[in-house]
């Protein structure tokens, strides 16, 4: 509560001071100051088993400055103060830890149920002890207040124009938007996006990650150098150059259950996969992840991104030419170790008696380890066995061999195959998992648009625009989804690091993420297309109709040349495989009617390879002067269940929202 | 003492035989010192001294001896009403008095004197002023007819020098005005275009637009930074010359939206081609996706900001493409029209109410003019019918109004220049624009710069990849 007066009370400093600057603005056309306050309020409607709730509840708070002092300099400044009330509100049910207890052997749906995942609670006084209970919760504190430096300054840079035009030179931080799409990035790659409180589904302004960086333009006609490149058929070029040492990366946060590792980011976190063994249909039960970044050096030259395009007029429209060398935004994930964890069977590292480290090795090895991989099992009717196995056994699809956690605690550990057997301690595993970003991101392409004004049609005869954008990316990183750990892994014991005989198959799915990173990373080119049209629609028979209907229709192509190996689109929370060619089409239209007061905005997204669709539905009621902007948003996700990124991670995010900006 | 003599035989000399270049006065200026006197008003003894300054006299007399008339030659010749005379006030009380009033006053002005909206409680009839073009123009102008040239229009409407090339790109004619006295519509209609904006760099800073609903309320209200730049032969304001880079257009317009904050930063730069069948090109900086978006040109029919009246082809009460294919232009008639005074440069000739929704004063002259219909021939355009009374002494528009496609009363367009009488150049202070279909209300109130034009405003205005940090 007294984070809440602390905020309320600088969002209305932040007003007093501005409202006063504002005053003084009127009498300096050099100096500008703006500002608003934007709070929103929503539900959700489509939440699994449950009715609906509170949904994001937004909040934002923004002031923008300028100063401009003469044509030579110009300073920006633009500072945020944004978050969202809902995670003190009501609470997400959503799905964690598989049970433990959901065991029935010779059914395939051994340990699937899912014990639930409370989203938003800061009160998570449960049990872990209890596992039926509602045990396991989060506060969502990662996306309740972005209060921190680096969130509130969106913008704070120095421009400088050389006095005869020849370049320009900006420094500071800011954010720069290249290509022509919109809503999937080909080209418009130079900032991380921030996924936190909308997914990818918001203005691209406010998706982009602004970063420290120094942007040059350099004009090739004023500074002499333009003839070669006219004598190709290039006009008026422009060399733009971006160097951005502050490297960041998307930020998203992951609704991870573990114990000893819990986040939330409430409906727009990135729901815990469902980890399941393909062959056995059996739950991961025990398995809980540690997920640790790895990231590129935040700030230095060493992993600093570097870019440049090049703008020229031709073919009676636009060419961009571009190349990106900088660092990858999502991350491919690999498997660092693990902790085994004697006493406590839900992760809970603070819970347990002990625990025992496990290197990458050791976990691949546990997992993938064959029937009888240890020999024959102490006290247990059944042969030891990697957890594969395990579950294979319980399912039918295997030999029966005892739970390696059991075997490799000597009898320790409970198995719930055979209650009773030793000690009977509950155990668990957490996979340390690296969110890795430092791969790097190689890049080319061009983007081209023009006004095609042969063709032109509609009651008043206007023509579209056509918007082209091509880039083609080398050696992405990606996830494999197949992959074979081998004949033979090793594993750390008492006795030394010992050869262990393996499944020695094709693993599919969450089991071919626990292997290494040697066997688990690949990479491939991709060449990514989208060719677009704008057309300002008059519609026929419409004789009041006082402004167009600007209609946008995009369609998407991207094309993974090594697509057939086996890849995942992002491991592990979007779990498709990556297609050949994945397709998608955009198709937008903003209409304004009452004097243009009301203004409807529609926005569909189909991705034919998953299946997904997304409308999205903006209503504007600019019926109230000039400072106030109330905006009715809705927002559908369809993603036919699947965990594919990224309609179908956010199946149940759908949500109306209401929100009221008062902007001055 | 023999110096003195010849010295004064010289300027006696050169008196006689320049006497139009050299007068200290003319009918307008006593007409306004007149006015002024009576009035009391300070801002119109402030006019009085702007247009008593030498140089603006010299020009005002080179232009006459150019055109061959100015304004009170020509009033001279008509049989006007004797009331018809500055001082007169019209209010919604006695303006039934004047039965002439309808054949020069715009009708729309009568009916604003008593409607509930776009009301105006009192017009005064002001002097008539003598209006001329900047210095640019006339040594343009007067080029093109010392050397003997006459540009021609082509089956395709576009203006063209004899050798074929287009008039509005290069030399005198980029800058000047190709017929002095039009013959027939398209003339007129060229010479009007060639007016343009009467500056070789327009700047306003800001400009504020707002748009009033039928029951006299503000609801859409905007704030921008607006340039023009003449592209060819500048004369009047640097960069002189060429711009550089901009072979292509005859000219270019660029916005910058400062306010509301919802979008600011909005960025459009839209260059003309002079082409008769090339599209405008039209690019915008959308602030929310912060990328440059290609607009096709072909629909210049959108208001330029939700809200508002304006639309692209209405910049400047008319901003249409030339295109015989699509549009007739008929001269239909000349006469006298009354319409605000340019004198936006010393003060405000239309005073809005406290609302901004309707007016408290509105000054009109007489000005003579000539009457141009332009008319859609495909049925397909946002108006039937653009009917725009032509300045004969300034070759701008001084009233406008448009009919929608099925012959109504659609929109105008009415105005009071910042024109500066020392340098013949002009900006804008004032427009109102009235939709009579929806009964709303815009006004534009502009802030002309004219401190350092030549330094403040450069290619980073025409720019859409520059112009997006402007602010």
């Amino acid at each position: 509560m007294k984070q809440i007066l602390n905020l309320l009370l600088l969002i209305t400093a932040t007003f007093v001071i501005a409202g006063q600057s504002y005053a003084v603005n009127l009498k300096s056309k050099d100096w500008t100051l703006n500002g608003r306050l934007k709070q929103g309020s929503s539900i959700l409607y489509d939440l699994e088993n449950q009715d609906t709730i509170n949904g994001p509840t937004n909040y934002l708070a923004e002031v923008k400055t300028s100063w401009r002092p003469n044509r030579q300099w110009t300073f920006i400044g633009n500072f945020w103060l944004r978050g969202d009330w809902a995670p003190g509100m009501d609470t997400i049910r959503s799905s964690g830890m598989h049970d433990p207890t959901d065991v029935a052997p010779g059914s395939l749906s051994n340990f699937n149920r899912r014990l639930p995942y409370r989203l938003n609670t800061s009160n998570c006084s449960g049990s872990a002890v209890n596992s039926t209970m509602d045990t396991f919760c989060a506060s969502s504190k990662g996306i309740r207040h972005f209060d921190s430096a680096d969130e509130i300054i969106r913008e704070l840079s120095l421009k400088y124009r050389d006095r005869k035009n020849r370049f320009t030179v900006k420094i500071g931080k800011f954010q720069r938007g290249w290509g022509q799409s919109d809503g999937l990035r080909l080209l418009d790659v130079l900032h991380a996006q921030d996924l936190r409180e909308r997914f990818a589904f918001r203005d691209s302004d406010e998706l982009r990650i602004p970063a420290f960086m120094v942007a040059a333009d350099f004009n090739f006609r004023k500074l002499g150098i333009s003839k070669p490149f006219e004598a190709l058929g290039m006009r008026r070029p422009v060399l733009e150059v971006n160097i951005v040492p502050e490297v960041r990366h998307s930020e998203f946060v992951v609704n991870n259950p573990n114990p000893s590792d819990p986040s939330s980011g409430g409906i727009f976190g990135l729901p815990f996969p469902d980890v399941i063994d393909p062959v056995s249909g059996a739950g991961f039960v025990g398995f809980g992840f540690d997920l640790r970044d790895k990231e590129a050096d935040h700030w230095g030259f060493d992993d600093a991104e570097y870019s440049a395009r090049l703008k020229f007029d031709s073919l009676g429209g636009q060419f961009t030419i571009n190349g990106f060398y900088g660092m990858q935004d999502l991350p491919t994930i690999t498997l660092k170790g693990g902790t085994f964890i004697v006493g406590n069977g839900f992760n809970n590292i603070d819970a347990s008696i002990a625990t025992v480290p496990l290197t990458a090795n050791d976990v691949e090895t546990v997992v993938h380890g064959a029937p009888g991989f240890l020999g024959p099992s102490v006290g247990s009717i059944f042969p030891t066995g990697g957890y594969l196995a395990y579950l294979r056994g319980i399912a039918g699809v295997g030999p029966l061999v005892e739970s390696p956690l059991t075997t490799l605690s000597m009898g320790g550990c409970a198995d719930p195959l055979q209650p009773g057997l030793g000690a009977g301690l509950p155990c668990s595993v957490n996979g340390i998992v690296n969110l890795d970003y430092q791969h790097r991101q190689k890049l080319i392409g061009f983007s081209f648009a023009r006004d095609m004004s042969e063709f032109k049609f509609g009651p008043k005869q206007t023509s579209p625009a056509m918007r082209l954008e091509v880039a083609y990316e080398f050696d992405k990183y990606f996830n494999r989804s197949h992959v074979n750990p081998g004949a033979i892994g090793t594993l750390n014991t008492p006795f030394g690091v010992l050869p262990l005989p393996l499944n020695n198959r094709d693993e599919a799915g969450s089991p071919a993420l626990a292997a290494t990173e040697d066997k688990t990373i690949t990479r491939s080119d991709v060449i990514s297309t989208m060719i677009g049209f704008d057309y300002p629609l008059w519609v026929p028979g419409w004789d009041t109709q006082e402004k167009s209907v600007f209609t946008s229709f995009q369609f998407f192509n991207i094309h993974t040349f090594d697509a057939n190996k086996g890849l995942l689109q992002q491991a592990p929370y979007a779990f498709d495989t990556v297609s050949k060619d994945h397709q998608y089409i955009t198709f937008l239209w903003q209409s304004p009617l009452f004097q243009q007061r009301l203004v409807l905005e529609g926005l569909y997204i189909r991705d034919f390879d998953n299946k997904g669709h997304f409308y999205r539905q903006r209503i504007d009621f600019n019926f109230f002067g000039k400072s106030w902007r109330p905006r009715l948003e809705w927002m559908h996700f369809d993603g036919n269940g699947g965990e594919n990124a990224p309609i179908g991670l956010l199946d149940n995010s759908d949500f109306v929202e209401l929100s009221i900006t008062f902007q001055f | 003492m023999n110096n003195k003599i010849t010295t004064l035989i010289i300027c006696l000399f050169s008196f006689f035989l320049s006497p139009v270049i050299h007068a200290e006065t003319n009918k307008a200026l006593e007409a306004w010192k007149a006015f002024a006197a009576a009035t009391g008003d300070p801002n119109h003894a402030r006019w009085v001294e702007e247009i008593s300054k030498p140089e603006a006299i010299a020009l005002a007399a080179e232009w006459r001896e150019l055109r061959g008339y100015d304004a009170y030659d020509l009033m001279e010749q008509a049989d006007l009403p004797e009331e018809l005379k500055p001082g007169l006030k019209l209010t919604k009380d006695n303006a039934d008095q004047y039965p002439w009033l309808k054949d020069y006053m715009p009708l729309e002005f009568i009916e604003h004197l008593s409607s509930s909206w776009s009301n105006i409680a009192e017009i005064t009839i002001v002097p008539t002023n003598t209006y001329y073009m900047h210095k640019g123009y006339l040594e343009g102008t007067k080029e093109l007819k010392e050397k003997g040239i006459e540009l021609v229009i082509n089956e395709e409407g576009e203006l063209l020098y004899p050798d074929g090339s287009y008039a509005l790109m290069t030399g005198a004619g980029a800058t000047s005005i190709p017929f002095l006295n039009p013959k027939n519509g398209l003339e007129l209609n060229w010479s009007y275009v060639a007016h343009s904006v009467n500056t070789d760099t327009l700047n306003f800073e800001p400009i504020h637009m707002r748009a009033c609903t039928a029951g006299g309320r503000l609801d859409s209200e905007y704030k921008a930074d607006l340039w023009w730049w003449h592209y060819h032969n500048r004369k009047n304001t640097g960069p002189l010359g060429e711009i550089d880079g901009k072979e292509d257009f005859i000219e270019g317009g660029s916005i910058f939206f400062l306010e509301p904050l919802d979008i600011r930063g909005l960025a459009g730069v839209r260059q003309r081609y002079p082409d008769a069948d090339k599209d405008d090109d039209f690019k915008v900086f959308i602030p929310s996706l912060r990328r440059t978006r290609i607009l096709t040109g072909s629909d210049a029919q959108d208001p330029i900001a939700s809200g508002q009246e304006l639309i692209w082809d209405d910049w400047r009460a008319y901003w249409g493409k030339t295109d015989v294919s699509k549009f007739d232009y008929v001269l239909a008639g000349e006469g006298f029209i009354l319409t605000s005074p340019e004198v936006g440069y010393i003060y405000d000739s239309a005073v809005l109410t406290e609302d901004q929704c309707n007016f408290k004063s509105l000054e009109v002259e007489l000005r003579p003019v000539w009457i141009l219909d332009i008319i859609d021939k495909t049925g397909k355009y946002i108006y039937s019918k653009r009917r725009t009374w032509v300045d004969k002494e300034f070759y701008y528009m001084q009233y406008h109004i448009t009919e929608d496609p099925r012959g109504n009363k659609f929109r105008n367009w009415e105005d009071s220049r910042a024109w500066r009488p020392t340098e013949g150049d002009a900006m804008w202070r004032y427009c109102m624009v009235n939709n009579y279909v929806t009964k709303r209300m815009s006004t534009l109130y502009m802030d002309p710069n004219w401190e350092d034009r030549d330094e403040r405003v450069s290619e980073e205005m025409f720019d859409v990849d520059q112009l997006r940090d402007y602010q």
